[in-house]
């Protein structure tokens, strides 16, 4: 049960209605902020191409059209990048959880000597602007014989995911107490046999919350999938958004049918896990 | 259902979307790459013309394989430079002319002057394109593409405000100007947001002011400080009036033909590419040779260019390409404003009144961008240094000083 | 050993098993982390020493001296530094603020507001740009509308085009983009606080500010080193927004160091590239290392 915080005597005293209100007014101002871009977004992606620009600007659509949706789907490599990215971002999760678990695991309960150094080192693509790596991941990629591919892609984003979700991983295995797997090694187990059977299941929420973390960064991902990607066979959805500007002429509408159908599946997606990663993070949470 | 089970639920549903996408992604191997291939590298706008061509060219040359792989504004420059930098290069490219002779002197291309035979004869082709894609008297790319600016304006706004011709010159759209403003709109707009559209701008103004961009014998450019300073004049004391739209620091083309189209702007210098939308919004355009100093001013032009990367393995059939592609009829077609080739400039594409000014422009009055290879490296400075005048934050004086020490620094002669 | 040997030296023999068994856990230890180490060595490590060669060759050395003697420098930093600091201490305090604001018992549905409040950070960052861009447009922006038609200003503002605006309105969207990510790693640790502590504080007699100077906070500790580790790492390193928003523009107000790099990718400039990204490598390695000693403080 959640603690609470905040709370004053009485069941309805007059201090407790107005911090009430306090709390939702706050509240309300902080949902307008965080959405009104979002609901903007949604609303031009169905105005006609007439009525973007339109002066004085109006949120919402005299006239809605489908127009710009059918432009995607029909007219762009969206439905193909979109599913790129999936494949990408899945791969990229597998890869990334099955090393981290790995490397996270000794560094939470191994006490090996360098443990400290390890970590810091893990960090390290975590530490760099992204532009360093366009070059040489593109030669990497290319001397792999894996350009232009999916599996490039994945690659490449490994070098952002990988050091956080490390962390992250760690954290989570930490707050599990230790007494869980010496229980299952007296019995009998290996230190392997122990950690599937007893710990990782225990872990799972927050595991999977990690895993959510690590989809959504290679989801988002721009800067290297632009560069690593030439034919329709391994571009992302991130970089497909940017076919809607041409060089003379952007096609607002289209970017923003564009961005709804790139956002609103994956949103849609992690907020039912949402509640999961609140869930598994804390148990990682206080320990630290 | 416990949380376990939903999470194998979760986890089955994400692994069976994957395998499925695995199939769907791998399934077009089948086909892959014979000898006769050719991979083109068109950007999107061109799509659906360089696909019929192709279509026409594979009829004619069925020994040849044509594979287009798209690209897009933003992100063609960063892609084509890195591939020919890691020689991953396609068999042909089309990239804009400005940025070839960069590649060039990497010596990135193919040599192609001996392609340019009776079919294409060089007197054909537009001068400023040609001396565009020539470097040490090599030619390394088939200009396709050629544009310039032309003078857009309102002609219900000018008519309202009594005047039924554009203005010739510069010093008649100052005059025109407070005429042209009011509440309801600005007399004229600049694309100040973005930096390649801002340095054309200032590029114009400065060579209407007697600058020059013709190097010397070693291949180094000197900026004319006075002409320079003139030019980053016009443009500030325009904003600073109140004439020009105060919003031209965050405009780029697009928006600035917007604007236009909202009836906020009566003139702007744009491209014959801005006809059709202005016209389609409901504005009634009119077009003019580019307003320069006592009278037609001369701009830059720049377009497209089909190159072809060194050490590619299939020259031939890039050159079968080029070549069918460099055809009038073809170059009328591809073109999304004008040709590079005279002669292709009679097709009935390019026969609406209204795209006459801008023809002009280009034949007569315009010059190649610098083909120095760091030329663009330019940008980021002149860029900051019309901007920082127009914000009042440097005098002109300065801010042409500093695009002349920029230029002695970069612009240096070519080994 | 056979029990008929010489004189067993029993201590002698326990402390070579126990460092036999310490040198086996430090190999263990290292094996089981090999897959990562692999990964991060292969994908991280070699172009940062082909970086770190590049930047000390020689022609790192003059593109350093160039880049010291060009204004933008200076101006990069600086705008880096205001950038970050807006950045991290707005996304820590509004991610804060949220998830304490998300504690009350006033709110009903704490789940579904915690999501609407996520999706700032689930959007591509290419879309959040390109949203944001268009949304402050001065002629076109909708929040210049709202505000006229509230009452709040009169005429549009240039929130991109004003050079002591842009940088914090870009710092702003950065928060937009980032608090969410707090909000979630500090509500996950409020909830992670046992109730006990809070009962036995209450029976010591303590209010509600009490709670927060004394459990709370102290509780959160950890999570806070790390909420401002990674949103400093991020803001410090970041240019994708910037960059698709403004270019750093306008007059270079709004250019980070993280620009300044991409331009010299732009112009092919691997010098430079270099030099500027050695420059932010030490700068986020002191900073990671701060965070590593402080947190070594608190296990020993």
């Amino acid at each position: 049960m959640a603690a609470t915080v905040g709370m004053s005597r009485g069941r309805t005293s007059p201090r407790r209605i107005v911090s009430g209100v306090l709390v939702w007014a706050a509240l309300a101002i902080l949902l307008i902020w965080a959405l009104t871009p979002l609901v903007l977004m949604i609303a031009t992606s169905f105005k006609p191409s007439g009525e973007i620009f339109q002066i004085p600007p109006r949120l919402l659509p005299s006239a809605p059209t489908i127009e710009h949706y059918v432009t995607v789907v029909t007219g762009s490599s969206m439905g193909r990048a979109f599913m790129n990215s999936l494949l990408v971002a899945g791969l990229v999760t597998l890869i990334t959880m099955t090393i981290s678990l790995s490397t996270g695991y000794a560094l939470a309960r191994i006490r090996f000597r360098g443990a400290n150094a390890l970590s810091v080192y893990m960090l390290v693509g975590q530490l760099l602007p992204i532009t360093i790596f366009l070059l040489p991941l593109y030669r990497i990629v290319n001397s792999l014989g894996l350009s232009d591919s999916i599996a490039g892609i994945a690659l490449a984003h490994m070098t952002v995911v990988v050091p956080l979700v490390v962390w992250m991983v760690r954290n989570t295995l930490v707050s599990i107490p230790v007494d869980l797997e010496e229980a299952a090694r007296i019995d009998g187990c290996t230190r392997l046999e122990a950690v599937v059977a007893v710990v990782l299941p225990v872990a799972a929420p927050g595991l999977a919350a990690v895993g959510i973390f690590a989809f959504l960064q290679s989801w988002n991902e721009f800067v290297l999938s632009s560069v690593l990607s030439t034919t329709v066979a391994s571009r992302t959805a991130p970089v497909a958004l940017t076919e809607f500007a041409g060089q003379f002429d952007t096609d607002w509408g289209g970017t923003m049918a564009a961005a709804t159908i790139m956002t609103v599946p994956i949103a849609a997606l992690f907020l039912c896990f949402q509640r999961y990663f609140v869930t598994g993070m804390a148990a990682g949470a206080v320990k630290g | 259902m416990s949380i376990r089970t939903k999470i194998v639920a979760a986890i089955s549903a994400i692994v069976v979307i994957v395998a499925g996408a695995v199939l769907i992604a791998v399934k077009p191997w089948a086909g892959g790459s014979d000898e006769a291939t050719i991979t083109w590298w068109v950007p999107d706008w061109d799509e659906a013309v360089a696909t019929e061509l192709v279509a026409e060219f594979e009829a004619e040359n069925p020994d040849y394989d044509v594979e287009i792989v798209l690209t897009t504004w933003d992100t063609m420059a960063d892609k084509i430079r890195v591939a020919l930098d890691a020689g991953t290069a396609p068999e042909v490219i089309t990239e804009l002319t400005s940025r070839v002779a960069r590649y060039a002197r990497a010596d990135q291309l193919t040599d192609v002057t001996s392609w340019y035979d009776s079919s294409m004869p060089t007197e054909d082709f537009l001068t400023s394109a040609l001396e565009a894609v020539t470097v040490n008297g090599a030619t390394y790319a088939v200009p396709f593409r050629h544009d310039s600016s032309v003078l857009l304006y309102n002609r219900e706004q000018l008519a309202a405000a009594g005047y039924d011709e554009a203005p010739q010159s510069w010093d008649e759209v100052v005059a025109m100007s407070a005429d042209l403003t009011s509440e309801a709109g600005y007399a004229f707009g600049w694309p100040l947001g973005n930096d390649n559209n801002a340095v054309v701008r200032w590029l114009e103004q400065y060579l209407s002011n007697g600058g020059d961009l013709t190097p010397a014998a070693d291949g180094s450019l000197t900026i004319d400080e006075t002409a320079a300073a003139a030019g980053l004049t016009s443009i500030a004391e325009s904003i600073q009036e109140g004439w020009a739209s105060q919003s031209s620091l965050e405009l780029d083309n697009t928006a600035l033909r917007d604007l236009m189209a909202n009836g906020k702007v009566a003139m702007y210098v744009g491209g014959a590419y801005d006809i059709a939308p202005l016209q389609e919004a409901g504005i009634d355009v009119g077009t003019a040779p580019y307003p320069g100093v006592g009278g037609a001013g001369t701009t830059t032009a720049d377009g497209f260019s089909l190159l072809v990367p060194a050490d590619i393995e299939n020259t031939d059939g890039a050159q079968a390409l080029v070549q069918f592609l460099a055809q009038p009829h073809n170059e009328a077609a591809l073109t999304a404003t004008f040709p590079a080739r005279v002669s292709a400039m009679e097709d009935e594409r390019f026969s609406d009144p209204l795209q006459q000014p801008a023809i002009d422009q280009l034949m007569e009055y315009s010059v190649p961008l610098p083909n120095h290879p760091a030329w663009s490296d330019m940008t980021p400075a002149i860029f900051a240094a019309v901007q920082s005048v127009v914000l009042g934050d440097q005098t002109a004086a300065d801010g042409a000083a500093s695009i002349v020490a920029e230029a002695e620094r970069l612009l240096g002669p070519i080994e | 050993m056979s029990a008929l040997s010489a004189p067993v030296d029993h201590a002698a023999a326990a402390r070579e098993r126990a460092r036999r068994s310490a040198r086996r856990t430090t190999q263990h230890g290292w094996l089981t982390s090999l897959p990562g180490i692999v990964a991060v060595t292969v994908l991280c490590l070699v172009p940062i020493v082909m970086t770190l060669v590049e930047a000390f060759s020689a022609e790192g050395l003059a593109a350093a001296r160039t880049l010291l003697e060009t204004p933008v420098l200076g101006r990069a930093v600086r705008n880096t530094v205001v950038w970050t600091v807006i950045s991290v201490v707005g996304a820590v305090l509004i991610g804060y603020g949220a998830a304490f604001l998300l504690q009350h018992r006033a709110v009903r549905w704490p789940g579904l507001v915690r999501s609407l409040l996520l999706l700032p950070w689930i959007v591509p960052q290419v879309v959040a740009a390109t949203i944001w861009c268009w949304y402050l447009s001065q002629d076109f922006g909708l929040l210049n509308r709202m505000l006229q038609v509230i009452g709040l200003i009169d005429d549009p503002v240039d929130w991109l085009s004003n050079t002591s605006l842009v940088l914090p309105v870009l710092a702003s969207i950065q928060v937009w983009s980032t608090f969410p990510f707090v909000m979630l790693i500090i509500s996950a640790g409020l909830q992670g606080i046992p109730e006990e502590l809070y009962e036995a504080a209450r029976l010591d007699g303590a209010r509600s500010h009490h709670l927060l100077r004394y459990i709370v906070l102290p509780s959160l500790r950890d999570l806070t080193f790390i909420v401002l580790l990674i949103t400093t790492i991020w803001a410090f390193n970041s240019f994708a927004l910037v960059w698709l928003i403004t270019s750093g523009g306008p007059a270079d107000s709004s250019t980070l160091l993280g620009v300044l790099l991409y331009r010299a990718f732009q112009q092919g400039d691997t010098a430079r590239v270099a030099v500027v990204a050695v420059l932010q490598f030490l700068v986020s390695v002191v900073i990671a290392l701060l965070y590593v000693k402080r947190t070594r403080e608190e296990d020993a």
